[in-house]
């Protein structure tokens, strides 16, 4: 305790866990938590109340929501959501955020009640052994049994959701350490032996790296989620430029670089574009940084960029060689393994490499485009809805999109202009992701303009959170495009299983009326000339809005590599 | 072509609850199958050492390796396969034996395996075998036609051939200091002193400080060997031969000691002087006697030393013809591991100016226990009332165990040019001076032609400062006259220091403290001296008269007051 009191600022007089942990979340900057109260949360709950000036509490309606909810928050703020829930039920309608956050590598600090010390272990009532059932995961999680672990703990919390590759922390805090007292400090700095991420690259790898990219006649980047956590964008743009290499993005890499950009060309994998795509097979080095060669992007492995030599840069050293060999592994945060690489390679053109990308794109227009934005009597075509809405906003706005084909469509036809501006659920595919994320999103960001875009299978999945909505008076616009399918699921059983439609066709409710009910204004489109108009309204209303657009009921995403195929036996049609 | 292979994971984690959660959940989620898995705290607290055999190919490993990593609590991961490994395993086997011929069967193979018969019962025994896992295997396919009642085995544990590997890679606690320095108070002396410094109007009689400046001659010779370019290069480790022979003359003609010069080591002070010796001396087991009260800087340097083991104090008797050695309490607190007695005299704090009878008692105890004597005789000069200082090093039947440790601070008012020296026997002196070219190289150049100067020139300086003290120790005990609440049992027989003690118990380092923070004067308490110095005060009066006798005034004052 005495060298702990040298480093900590120490104030007068004992205090309850409960506010042990709020002054704590007040210290790491924390002034959002999304949460829902329960038995063995409520000393933390009452303690809340004297710190409404402080800490903003949004009151989800279910616990799934408050995790994604803090996602969303995290996601366009870089820092770490907090998550605030009971224990039993509470914490395990939190798993599903959690496992998202983890596999999304989004930083969340989640806090579930848990029953007292005395009974733990005793099938107490709400009692679940959260940590675990978090264990696989979490990054970290800890169980908080008395309450002078509080502030440490919260303090490593905090850390550890956000550096190195960030991912979610779950803290479980017992009922007895919340109502104890304890003398409050607060470590200013937090060291942990076994966690100390590696942020620099090797500069011998990156003179490697950066002989490779000189001497190759068609280098090719990739760029992933990494660089927008590691805010690398202006890097990229920089090294893109001065290498004159034309770029890609994976999903999570969207708005990384502005889709207008003349060497962006566009999205990867298994919905991606396809010259991405197809010329991955021609590169002779691939510069990937910050992404992870996920199966949605590679395809099959044993016939992925064979003839590329793969530079490797990611934070995490578990991702390098984990699906593709790397040529040149770098262990380093985003922006400085770029901005040193910058430094060696020469300024190049590779103008017919990118000539090749845009004949590509050309076939990509004339096969699937053309007819993605034709009138069509069957129905308005989802990329319409998307490319009205890009065109409307230009391309400033955060689109949170939910999973399924209209995340897609929201992924390849709006025109992302800032970063942190495309959300979703990438590497768990979360239906219902969108509605609490894109709330999470509206608090982080109260000035832009926030747009969740969701298909009416996912939407029934968090639908409660309307009411969150309406309470907090959070202008959310929602997009709702209804086909009254499970449309992807719909479209593999099209193409892969003879059109056998089992269990995808939807008997919806009247989302108006249950939009209505809930207090939110809402509008349906049907006609394809009557969209603009009503868009135009949903976003020049100042409260939430949701338009739900009836969509054509049979329509497919394309390009497409099917499962388990090559990345060049991409498929227009 | 994926070969699968067996590897031994050794993994070093935080000893914390759940750890062993997430390393197998690790295997789990790869659907491999755990052979075996040991735990254990290794040598480092709040470490633990996970032993986890799996059979798997070698890009799986590598990828479970890195896995490994991303948990927080996980702090190094070896893998190897076997030929990296010395590794073994426990069994247990409880063997049914019906007749005494089945007993003997069962003996002799556990004989052949070198199994050890564990437990007798009526009838079966329990044969506990170490070994490799094939051993086990086989010893168990020959025990099993005798009804195996019951076998358990503990799973491998494993270490590296290479034991290189292993060290420096991590370490739990990296940034704390060496557990004997964070247990090492400041001294007590340097506190004081710095308070005395934060306090505005302190004087201080803390510090051992003579008030005057090196005489001019002595300056004069340094500022010569400057200019003449003599102190810009390294000198000898040991001081140069001019210096050495000086010193040799001295120690013949001031303390009886018939030297050579490579029997001397000129050092950074006596303190380096004191630490080279103990460094050189002491392993940490040994002891040291240290008869107290003592300089507190003696007991932190042998602390330093001994890696933290605290010295065995033997306080001398405080009677009203002094602080007397009493031979019977020396030599009663001997043990087997004692090395060495140490000796300063004449003493700080308390004055004492130790007798040839009592520096003979010492020899013979030496003698008869074979122990090193390392003294500090840096007040040589400094003794009263006819009081003569004798180096025991001058004594023939201790010379060859007698390390003598001088120097010119006080001696010549020279605290700052920082010279002191080491006399013993060479081939003690080789031993030595390894430490000592280790801690500083070589004494500072232009202090050693100071001290030339010093031991070479007139040596009246020395008696006039002599006299000074005995003027000032006259001031202290005059002013201590006047109160009955703090007294000198016997006045002090040398250096310049006063020791007086409390008529009544108090906390004497809570008394130090409140003298500087309500009286404005510093001194040490006596408690930082080791057994005997508790309820003491030491008072230095090697400052300024006016100074001394201001600060006595507010001592007595004070005491009058609250004590």
């Amino acid at each position: 305790m005495d060298k702990k009191q040298k480093n900590i600022r120490q104030s007068q007089g004992k205090i309850t866990g409960s506010q042990a942990l709020l002054e704590s979340l007040v210290r790491e900057g924390v002034s959002v938590i999304f949460g829902y109260p329960g038995g063995a949360i409520m000393p933390v709950y009452d303690a809340l109340y004297n710190y409404k000036d402080k800490l903003r509490h949004i009151l989800v309606r279910h616990e799934q929501g408050a995790g994604h909810a803090a996602e969303g928050y995290a996601r366009v703020t870089g820092r770490p959501g907090v998550a605030l829930v009971t224990s039993g039920p509470g914490a395990t309608n939190l798993v599903t955020a959690i496992a998202d956050a983890m596999i999304d590598s989004v930083p969340i600090v989640c806090i579930t009640g848990q029953v007292s010390m005395s009974v733990l272990g005793t099938d107490a009532f709400q009692e679940v052994d959260v940590i675990g059932v978090t264990t696989p995961i979490t990054k970290w999680n800890y169980q908080v049994t008395k309450a002078e672990e509080i502030p440490e703990v919260i303090a490593k919390a905090f850390y550890i959701a956000g550096t190195g590759r960030p991912g979610p922390v779950v803290i479980d805090i017992t009922k007895n350490a919340q109502q104890d007292l304890m003398e409050f400090y607060y470590p200013k700095k937090v060291e942990i032996i076994g966690y100390q991420p590696t942020t620099q690259p090797n500069i011998k790898q990156i003179k490697l790296a950066a002989d490779l990219i000189n001497k190759a006649k068609k280098p090719y980047m990739f760029i992933g989620h990494g660089i927008l956590i590691s805010n690398a964008t202006s890097e990229v743009m920089d090294l893109v430029e001065k290498t004159g290499m034309p770029v890609a993005s994976t999903l999570h890499g969207l708005s990384a670089i502005p889709a207008n950009h003349p060497l962006y060309a566009g999205m990867l994998g298994m919905h991606g574009n396809y010259g991405p795509n197809m010329l991955t097979q021609d590169a002779d080095v691939i510069l990937a940084v910050g992404m992870r060669f996920d199966d949605r992007v590679t395809g099959r492995l044993s016939d992925y960029a064979k003839k590329a030599k793969v530079i490797h840069i990611d934070i995490d050293p578990a991702e390098l060689n984990k699906n593709v060999q790397a040529f040149v592994p770098i262990v380093s945060d985003a922006k400085p393994a770029l901005s040193a690489l910058i430094k060696y390679v020469n300024k190049n053109t590779h103008t017919a490499w990118v000539n090749e990308f845009k004949k590509a794109d050309k076939k990509e227009e004339e096969k699937v485009h053309i007819h993605e934005f034709k009138n069509d009597k069957d129905g308005i075509k989802m990329a319409q809805v998307i490319k009205m809405l890009s065109n409307k906003t230009k391309g400033d706005a955060i689109i949170v999109a939910d999973v399924g084909q209209h995340q897609m469509k929201a992924a390849r036809y709006f025109e992302y202009k800032n970063p942190h501006s495309y959300i979703t659920s990438g590497g768990a595919g979360t239906m219902g992701f969108a509605l609490p994320a894109s709330m999470g999103a509206k608090v982080a960001a109260p000035r832009k303009e926030v747009i969740a875009i969701i298909g009416d299978g996912s939407f029934q999945m968090t639908i409660q959170e309307l009411a969150t909505i309406a309470q907090e008076g959070l202008p959310v616009k929602v997009i709702l495009l209804n086909n009254n399918f499970l449309g992807m699921v719909r479209q593999w059983q099209e193409m892969f299983y003879e059109k056998r439609y089992s269990f995808t066709n939807l008997k919806n409710p009247d989302f108006i009326a249950v939009t209505k009910g809930f207090g939110i204004k809402a509008e349906k489109v049907i006609d394809i000339k009557d969209l603009s108009a009503a868009m135009d309204r949903m976003l020049d209303s100042k409260e939430a809005f949701l338009l739900e657009v009836e969509v054509k009921k049979e329509e497919n995403v394309f390009p497409m590599v099917p499962s388990g195929a090559a990345v060049h036996e991409i498929r227009l049609e | 072509m994926v070969t699968i292979r067996t590897y031994t994971i050794i993994i070093f984690t935080e000893n914390k609850p759940g750890v062993l959660n997430r390393i197998s959940d690790l295997f789990l989620r790869r659907k491999i199958n755990i052979e075996s898995l040991t735990v254990s705290e290794v040598q480092k607290e709040g470490v633990s050492r996970f032993t986890v055999v799996v059979k798997v190919d070698k890009n799986m490993i590598e990828k479970i390796v890195k896995q490994l990593y991303r948990i927080i609590e996980v702090l190094k991961v070896f893998e190897n396969t076997d030929s990296d490994l010395i590794f073994k395993e426990i069994a247990f086997f409880k063997v049914a034996t019906k007749t005494p011929d089945q007993r003997h069967e069962i003996e002799d193979l556990a004989y052949l395996f070198r199994a050890r018969i564990n437990f007798v019962g009526n009838d079966f025994v329990v044969i506990e075998k170490t070994g490799s896992e094939e051993e086990i295997n086989s010893l168990y396919a020959l025990l099993r036609p005798f009804n195996v009642r019951e076998f358990v085995r503990s799973g491998r544990i494993a270490v590296l051939k290479e034991e290189a590997r292993f060290s420096g890679k991590f370490n739990p606690t990296p940034k704390e200091p060496a557990d004997m320095t964070l247990n090492i108070d400041v001294s007590a002396i340097k506190k004081m002193q710095l308070m005395a410094w934060d306090t505005k109007g302190t004087i201080s009689l803390a510090q051992g400080i003579p008030s005057f400046n090196s005489a001019k001659h002595i300056r004069d010779a340094a500022k010569k060997a400057i200019d003449e370019n003599l102190v810009d290069k390294y000198t000898a480790g040991n001081g140069i031969i001019e210096l050495r022979e000086a010193i040799v003359e001295k120690l013949a003609r001031d303390n009886k000691m018939k030297v050579t010069t490579d029997q001397i080591i000129v050092a950074h002070g006596a303190i380096e002087a004191l630490m080279a010796v103990f460094m050189a001396l002491l392993n940490p087991s040994d002891e040291v006697l240290v008869l107290t009260p003592d300089y507190a800087s003696h007991i932190t340097q042998t602390r330093i030393a001994r890696h933290g083991g605290r010295p065995i104090f033997v306080p001398l008797t405080e009677t009203e013809k002094g602080w007397v050695l009493e031979a019977e309490k020396l030599e009663a607190s001997i043990t087997q591991n004692t090395k060495a007695i140490l000796i300063c005299n004449p003493c700080n704090p308390t004055g004492k100016v130790y007798s040839i009878e009592e520096l003979k008692e010492v020899a013979r105890i030496s003698n008869k226990y074979n122990l090193f004597i390392i003294t500090d005789e840096i007040y040589e000069y400094f003794t009263f009332d006819g009081k003569k200082h004798i180096s025991i090093g001058s004594l023939p039947e201790v010379k060859d165990r007698v390390i003598s440790i001088f120097g010119i601070s006080k001696s010549y008012a020279m605290t700052g040019w920082r010279i002191g020296y080491i006399v013993a026997n060479k081939n003690l002196i080789t031993q030595i001076f390894k430490i000592h070219d280790s801690l500083i190289t070589c004494p500072t150049a232009v202090s050693q032609y100071a001290a030339i100067a010093a031991i070479k020139g007139r040596q009246d300086i020395v008696e006039e400062y002599k006299k000074a003290f005995e003027k000032r120790r006259g001031i202290v005990v005059e002013e201590l006259s006047k109160t009955k609440k703090l007294f000198l049992t016997s006045k002090p027989e040398g250096a310049y220091y006063a020791f007086p003690k409390f008529a009544k118990e108090v906390d004497d380092y809570e008394i130090a403290v409140r003298l500087i923070r309500e009286a404005k004067v510093a001194v040490v308490p006596g408690s930082a001296f080791g057994l005997g110095g508790e309820n003491h005060i030491r008072i230095s009066y090697g400052g300024d008269e006016e100074e001394l006798r201001e600060g006595m005034r507010r001592i007595v004052k004070f005491v009058e007051k609250n004590c």
